[in-house]
Order: C-alpha cells, then sequence, then structure tokens
C-alpha cells in the first residue's frame, strides 16, 4: 500500500512487533520482511529469545519469495542446527527446492513428509504449489479435489481451487467452490462479496439478483466494504436496465441511486491531499446518479 | 500491421512499478493515449488489479470511470501474467479490450509484459503490444526508446517507490488510495528526469 | 492453652523437603510418563469423518445461504442412497476401541501405573520418614472437623486444628502445585497428580465417548440433513 514510512528507520522493538503482526496474520510482504531482517533485527537475532526460531521461519520464506535464496539458506542453516530432527525445517528445505525449481526432489520430500504424518495438511498444500509453480494447472485442480476429500472444511483450499477454475474459465465451478466457503465462515464478507461478483459475472437475470442478495449480505457484514456498495450499485442498475416489470425496475432504481449517495458520502470524506482523485469520482458518481435516476 | 505502439517513458515506467509491487500476481490495467494515423502513443496507464482472474465488477467500474475521465483516450490494456515463464495472452485480458473496444467504439490495443525480460541486463522491449485481427490478437510493432530511460528507472526502483503505487482494487479496499497515482507521476518525473 | 512453638529444624527439615520432594517427583512424573506414552495416532480416516460430520452440520446450518439447486446438490452429495458418505458411514462394519485388544490395555495399564505407583510409594515414604511432626499452621481458627483432613498422623485431641501435620502437608502440596507446574513444564504436563485423577473420573463417566461409535453419529446426522427445509435467507 502507499507508505513512505522507510522500514530501515524503524526500532528494534518496533521492527520486532511488525514482523510480529505480519506472520501472524499471514500477510504476504516478503520484501518488507527480509528488509526488516537485514536492516535491523539480524543485529542481535539472539536477543529475540524463543522468539527467534518464528522470526528466522518467517524470513526464511520471505527470503524464498522474494528470490533471496542466500538468505533463506542461512535461515535454514541456524533451524537446523537448533533442531537437527524437526520436520518443519525439512518442509522450508523443499520450499528451497521448490524456489530454485528442483520440483522433482521437493515433490520427494513432501511425499516423505505426507507419509510420516498424514494429518499435517501443509504438506499438502506444497505438494499442490508445486504443480502450480510448474503451471500444470489441470493436475493441480485435480490435487486440490484430491486433498477435499478429506480436508473438505478448508477454506483456503476452497478459494484456490475456485481461482483455478476461473482461470479454466469455468465460472459454475468456481461458485460452487466459494459457496463452500459460505457454508464454512458464513460471517466472513469477502466470501459473499466474491460470491457476488461471480454471480454477476455469470450474467443472466436469476444471477444478478443473487448477486445483489449477497452483495447486500457482504455490506451488512461490513458496512464500510466499498466493493459491496459498487456491487449493490451494479446489480441494481443492472435488473433496473432489463427487468420487465415496472415495479421491480423501480426498485432497483431507487436502490442504485441510494447506493450511490453512500458512495459519494464515503467519498466526500476523502481528503483531496491524500487522492486528489476523489474529486474526479464524485462527479463521475453524480452524472451516473442521473442516468440512473432517468430510467 | 495496422498499428505501431510506442509507450512514453512514464506509463512504461508505471507498467513495471505495477509488476514489481505484486512480484507473485499477474497485474492489469488501463491504457491511456491518443491514435494518430497508424501510430498509438501511449501517455499514461491506470493500473486495475492484481488478480490473474479480475472479475466484471470491478472491471466494468473501473472501465467506466476511466472512460468518464478520458473519453475517447483509453486506447487499450496491458497487462502481465502471474506465471513467469507463461507469455500466452490472458482471456481476461482480451476480453477486457474487447469491452473497451466497444465502450470506446475504436479498436483497442493488448499490451503485454514479458515477464522474463524483467530484468536489469535484458535490452529487448520488456512489452510487447496486440491488435486485433478479425477474431485473434496479432502480434504488432512496438516502438523501444531504448536504454535511455531504463537508467531512469533503475533510480526508481533503487527508491522502492513502487510501494506507492495503487491500483484500482487497493482503492477500492481503502478509497484514501489514488489510483491514478497523480502523486507517484510527480515522483517519477522528479526522480527519474523524465521528459514530459 | 499456651501457644505452640515449633523448632526451626522441623521447618528446615519437614516443611520444606516435603515441598522440594513432591515438587521433584511431579517433574519426574512427567519425564517418565512423555518416555512411556507414545502418542496417540489419529488415523486419517477418522479425520475424513469428523471433516464430513462437522460439513453435513455446516450444511444444515448455513446452506441458507445457497440458492436451492446448490443446497440440494450438496445434500444429495453427502446423503446419496448409495454413494453418499453419510450412508456409507452407516454400513461400515462397526469397529470401535476394543476393551480386549492388548495393545489398548497396555496403554491403560500404563496410565494407571503411572499415577498410582507414585503415590503409593511416595505417599508411604514420606508417611515413614516425617510421620508424627507438626509442620506449620494455617493463619486463622478452623472448625473440629478439619482436624481429619490436616492432621493425619497426629492424633492428639487437644491440639488446635489450624494446626497441619506432615501427611497432610504433603497432600496438600500434591494437589496445590498445579499452577506452578503449568508455570515450569508449560500447560499440557503430566505432573499434575490432581489433574491425572480428574482424567481418570471423567474415563470411567463418559462411557458413551462420540469416537466409539461413529455409525450412530452418521446416522443422526444422515436423519437431521434428510429433515432440513431448505429456505434461501438472503
Amino acid at each position: 500500500m502507499a507508505e513512505t514510512t522507510d522500514l530501515t528507520q524503524l526500532s528494534y522493538e518496533d521492527a520486532r512487533a511488525m514482523l510480529k503482526k505480519w506472520r501472524e496474520c499471514g500477510v504476504r510482504r516478503s520484501e518488507e520482511v527480509v528488509e526488516i531482517w537485514e536492516h535491523i533485527i539480524s543485529r542481535s537475532p539472539a536477543s529475540l529469545g524463543d522468539e527467534q526460531w518464528a522470526v528466522l521461519e518467517q524470513v526464511c520464506i520471505a527470503g524464498l519469495d522474494a528470490a533471496r535464496v542466500d538468505l533463506a539458506q542461512e535461515c535454514i542453516d541456524s533451524l537446523h542446527a537448533q533442531f537437527p530432527e524437526s520436520n518443519r525445517v525439512l518442509k522450508l528445505k523443499a520450499m528451497q527446492l521448490e524456489a530454485t525449481e528442483h520440483y522433482q526432489k521437493a515433490l520427494e520430500i513432501y511425499d516423505r513428509l505426507v507419509e510420516e504424518d498424514p494429518n499435517n495438511n501443509s504438506y499438502r498444500k506444497r505438494k499442490v504449489a508445486v504443480l502450480l509453480a510448474q503451471g500444470k494447472r489441470l493436475d493441480a485442480i485435480r490435487a486440490i479435489n484430491e486433498y477435499l476429500k478429506i480436508f473438505l472444511n478448508d477454506p483456503e483450499a476452497w478459494l484456490q481451487l475456485s481461482e483455478l477454475f476461473l482461470q479454466e474459465n469455468d465460472v459454475a465451478k468456481a461458485v460452487h467452490c466459494l459457496e463452500e466457503c459460505v457454508l464454512i465462515q458464513p460471517l466472513n464478507s469477502m466470501y459473499f462479496r466474491r460470491l457476488g461478483d461471480l454471480r454477476y459475472t455469470q450474467g443472466g437475470a436469476e444471477n444478478i439478483e443473487l448477486a445483489r442478495a449477497y452483495y447486500e449480505r457482504a455490506l451488512k457484514i461490513n458496512p464500510t466494504d466499498l466493493r459491496s456498495q459498487y456491487g449493490i450499485l451494479l446489480s441494481n442498475n443492472q435488473i433496473a436496465s432489463t427487468t420487465k416489470s415496472a415495479s421491480e425496475k423501480k426498485k432497483a432504481g431507487t436502490a442504485a441511486v441510494d447506493a450511490i449517495d453512500n458512495l459519494v458520502n464515503r467519498y466526500q470524506k476523502i481528503s483531496p491531499k491524500s487522492n486528489p482523485e476523489s474529486d474526479g469520482i464524485l462527479n463521475c458518481l453524480e452524472a451516473m446518479k442521473v442516468t440512473v435516476g432517468s430510467k | 500491421m495496422k498499428y505501431q505502439v510506442e509507450t512514453q517513458a512514464l506509463p512504461y515506467s508505471t507498467i513495471i512499478l505495477h509488476c514489481l509491487k505484486y512480484p507473485s500476481k499477474g497485474v492489469f490495467g488501463l491504457l491511456i493515449g491518443n491514435k494518430k494515423g497508424d501510430k498509438v502513443t501511449v501517455t499514461g496507464c491506470v493500473p486495475l488489479s492484481h488478480e490473474s482472474t479480475p472479475l466484471a465488477p470491478p472491471l466494468e467500474l473501473a472501465t467506466a470511470l476511466v472512460h468518464g475521465k478520458f473519453g475517447v483516450s483509453l486506447v487499450g490494456v496491458y497487462f502481465s501474467n502471474s506465471n513467469p515463464s507463461d507469455a500466452s495472452l490472458n482471456m481476461y485480458a482480451t476480453r477486457l479490450a474487447d469491452r473497451i473496444t466497444s465502450v470506446t467504439s475504436s479498436p483497442a490495443i493488448l499490451v503485454q509484459v514479458m515477464n522474463e525480460r524483467l530484468v536489469s541486463d535484458c535490452d529487448q522491449d520488456r512489452l510487447v503490444a496486440y491488435e486485433k485481427d478479425g477474431d485473434s490478437w496479432k502480434e504488432t510493432k512496438t516502438i523501444f526508446q531504448g536504454s535511455n530511460f531504463l537508467r531512469g528507472l533503475q533510480a526508481v526502483i533503487q527508491k522502492k517507490l513502487y510501494r506507492e503505487l495503487a491500483d484500482f482494487e487497493n482503492h477500492l479496499d481503502n478509497p484514501e488510495f489514488d489510483f491514478y497515482n497523480t502523486n507517484l507521476s510527480n515522483k517519477l518525473v522528479q526522480v527519474a528526469e523524465f521528459r514530459t | 492453652m499456651t501457644d505452640l512453638l515449633l523448632d526451626p529444624a522441623i521447618r528446615t527439615w519437614v516443611f520444606l523437603p516435603i515441598v522440594v520432594i513432591t515438587f521433584f517427583i511431579g517433574i519426574l512424573r512427567h519425564y517418565v510418563s512423555l518416555l512411556l506414552m507414545n502418542k496417540k495416532k489419529v488415523e486419517l480416516e477418522n479425520i475424513a469423518d469428523g471433516q464430513y460430520l462437522l460439513r453435513a452440520r455446516l450444511l444444515r446450518e448455513n446452506g441458507r445461504f445457497l440458492p436451492k439447486t446448490s443446497f440440494n446438490a450438496r445434500r444429495q452429495y453427502l446423503c446419496a442412497e448409495e454413494t453418499g458418505y453419510l450412508s456409507k458411514a452407516q454400513q461400515r462394519p462397526a469397529k470401535g476401541p476394543n476393551p480386549m485388544d492388548p495393545s489398548q490395555m497396555t496403554e491403560m495399564l500404563k496410565g494407571n501405573m503411572m499415577n498410582m505407583i507414585p503415590m503409593i510409594v511416595v505417599g508411604g515414604w514420606i508417611n515413614w520418614t516425617f510421620s508424627g511432626f507438626v509442620t506449620t499452621r494455617v493463619p486463622f481458627p478452623l472448625t473440629l472437623k478439619f482436624k481429619a483432613m490436616l492432621q493425619r498422623g497426629v492424633d492428639l485431641v487437644s491440639l488446635d486444628s489450624a494446626w497441619v501435620s506432615s501427611a497432610s502437608w504433603y497432600f496438600l502440596c500434591m494437589f496445590g502445585l498445579r499452577s506452578i507446574y503449568t508455570l515450569v513444564l508449560g500447560s499440557e504436563n503430566a505432573a499434575d497428580q490432581s489433574k491425572a485423577m480428574e482424567d481418570q473420573m471423567a474415563m470411567t463417566g463418559s462411557a458413551v465417548n462420540p469416537q466409539a461409535d461413529p455409525r450412530a453419529a452418521f446416522k443422526g446426522e444422515w436423519e437431521a440433513l434428510q429433515m432440513t427445509q431448505h429456505q434461501f435467507a438472503l
């Protein structure tokens, strides 16, 4: 995101807290992690205490992601010295092999790990990642399906599968996957919104209505979500221009205008300093309101 | 071959920065420019999304907003694939280009970032342009300005300015982000000393 | 009644040693049990069973967010006559943990030994070595009923019931060190005597373990899912 703070100037404690936050939220900010590690934490990793090992693991994965295999190797070496028998370290090694495109060797390690600990799903997920890195999309789909036969309440896997189906241009199957996510976590507005997006993409009167319902639900869970707000506007607009029933048309039209009003309210709160173009968007929205209202 | 595509330094850099901000993902964006005869000059770009499968609603919105602002200057689409070795055309990009063609009623161009050429010692053009020929997309000529401005771009990358870039999806997550990147463009011109 | 004064030697040679000994025995118990117990292995099939049961429940609860066709397709997938997981799982031959299974017997025996042997041996030894001491006193008056609890091994009618005998002090330590063990060994420790006893109680109490017969659980879930009326909630 547009942050200007210079990460290399953070204090040790701040840097540590930031790494911890990213580690726990699971955000992918590999380059920043590497930067923080090299400029700040690596000065005295021992003062982290037991947290040291978790940080090393985090930095190792970030290093692999940011094409810093040398750094990852250092982390793996220290981790291996501390935990020579650990499967978790072995997994890091396999990930390093992946990063250097030794896919076959990585797969062998993952296979062994799965055999040793069949209940740990992270190894199985890595196997799918290997297939994806190789660009074998159909094999990856098959592998995730296999995985989901056992761990069928894993929204992360369903989301990935829906992404893959979208790449295969199979929206209907992607919808099915997202519906699973909704079943598993019915309070996550992101899944509802995305389901709305998918239904909208599918098109057709019935699907657009479903999309509108899902957007409304997403907005109810997360009232500040701009995407659902726009989604409501789009789907209502679509309904208003296609439906034959006059009352439906009127209802959708007013709903669309309401959505625009909400959006306008939101944009008016933005200072032009951070987003100099918000006025332009406001003008666009006002213009849209006129066209939608006249339908 | 109908068109020649020339991308000016500023949009060129912005596109590369967009790719750099999301190294693990594919990116999409819109191209702003003008058409004179058979030459298309790209003078600006609007980063849209960092998903390899952007769905219809955000794209529709962004096209509407950008078209509202720039009108017929909306000339095309740029994209990059998420897998570095994948040089195929992305279906979602071609679909978006078709959409732009119908919105502006003038044939849109499609520009692909060749991921494998995104290394500092490559002297080929990192962008490849396509135009629609009947039902299929055919590669067309790009005018590569050579390595002159690439040096400026290097300075920009070293300053990590790509972290300040925002695309339309960032904007939807938080409307404080400006997906036209006005401030960033000013900085780019300063740092890299682009002639506008 | 004149106040009773305790010899400082009792503090050094009885009161503190009992605390230290009980503490270290707890630690020892923890490590021995780590050595003896092999990790409980959960089979992949059991995981899948749990996941499918959870899924059926989620479908019942959150199915209202899906359109009717999607809901029916999923219900069909779970409940179909021949192929549904829930239907198939009901037909599976009973397995359940067999009490006569030798490997399970050793497990149980090990657990019991871990509990009983230290209790008997150490308790007996403490009783024998430190018998008959008055070690400390609680700082508030207590009724006579507490004498039996606090003055085990010291049968003095005239002694105030606030005084604690050595044997009772041992029991107090044994049950009172739980939070210190969690501090030293982490929360998943086997050092604590009282917890082990609770576990044993729980084991005898809950004979109807859901793991014991998954078929019943599947049957219940299957029926519940068949009964569910779909109503689109949005």
